[in-house]
């Protein structure tokens, strides 16, 4: 399952959401926004999306882990628009039979999502505000 | 042709759009259209652009068709 959404998640809701009792482990990564970055304090940000293009990377993205680690349900949320310091920004989870399987799908699924869906970051720092990647 | 060009991140404030449509010849490609949106919209070469064509990373030689949709944003930086 992937949703791309303004709105905040709960941990326990989305655990809950895809429950499924042949797994006995459930791997999970969350990001949030960090206080500091480089040693300087960070106000906000903002997350913009290419929803269309971003839904089927993600899409793409879950497929290719779910064969390749045999997860056998996961769920992937990431959030746009305006977060503040401490904010859940993504949410993966991965269950699968195998436990370790399930950790190398969920570093993959962050690492390919990181590199492939269109989100872009606009950090508010205290004395500068810049888009990641920008210049 | 006409071209459904999108903007995101950085270009949305540099153009101050998020959208418009863009009339070529046909046999335009990729790189065509990026050089009139450059000049129409003053931007720096310094800037760096991720290109998609129809919801697919591109390379600037690809060809472009009547009713294709292109995105000009940044290098991904979700997660």
């Amino acid at each position: 399952m992937i949703r791309l959404q303004r709105e905040d998640f709960s941990v326990d809701n989305e655990l809950k959401r895809i429950k499924n009792d042949k797994c006995g482990a459930s791997v999970i990564f969350l990001g949030s926004v960090k206080s500091e970055m480089d040693g300087k304090k960070v106000m906000k940000m903002e997350l913009d999306v290419y929803l269309e293009m971003a839904e089927k990377k993600l899409g793409e993205i879950e497929t290719d882990a779910t064969k390749k680690y045999d997860i056998i349900e996961s769920s992937i949320i990431h959030r746009y628009g305006e977060l503040l310091v401490g904010d859940n920004i993504v949410l993966i989870i991965v269950k699968s039979i195998d436990r370790a399987k399930s950790f190398e799908a969920c570093k993959f699924i962050l690492e390919r999502l990181k590199e492939e869906v269109p989100i872009f970051k606009k950090e508010y720092m205290e004395d500068n505000v810049f888009w990641h990647g920008g210049v | 042709m006409r071209i459904i060009v999108k903007y995101f991140a950085l270009f949305k404030e540099l153009t101050g759009i998020a959208q418009e449509s863009i009339e070529l010849d046909y046999g335009k490609t990729i790189r065509d259209l990026v050089g009139i949106i450059m000049k129409k919209y003053n931007l720096e070469n310094n800037v760096n652009m991720t290109i998609s064509l129809n919801h697919e990373y591109t390379k600037t030689d690809s060809l472009l068709n009547d009713g294709d949709e292109v995105a000009i944003m940044m290098p991904s930086s979700g997660g």
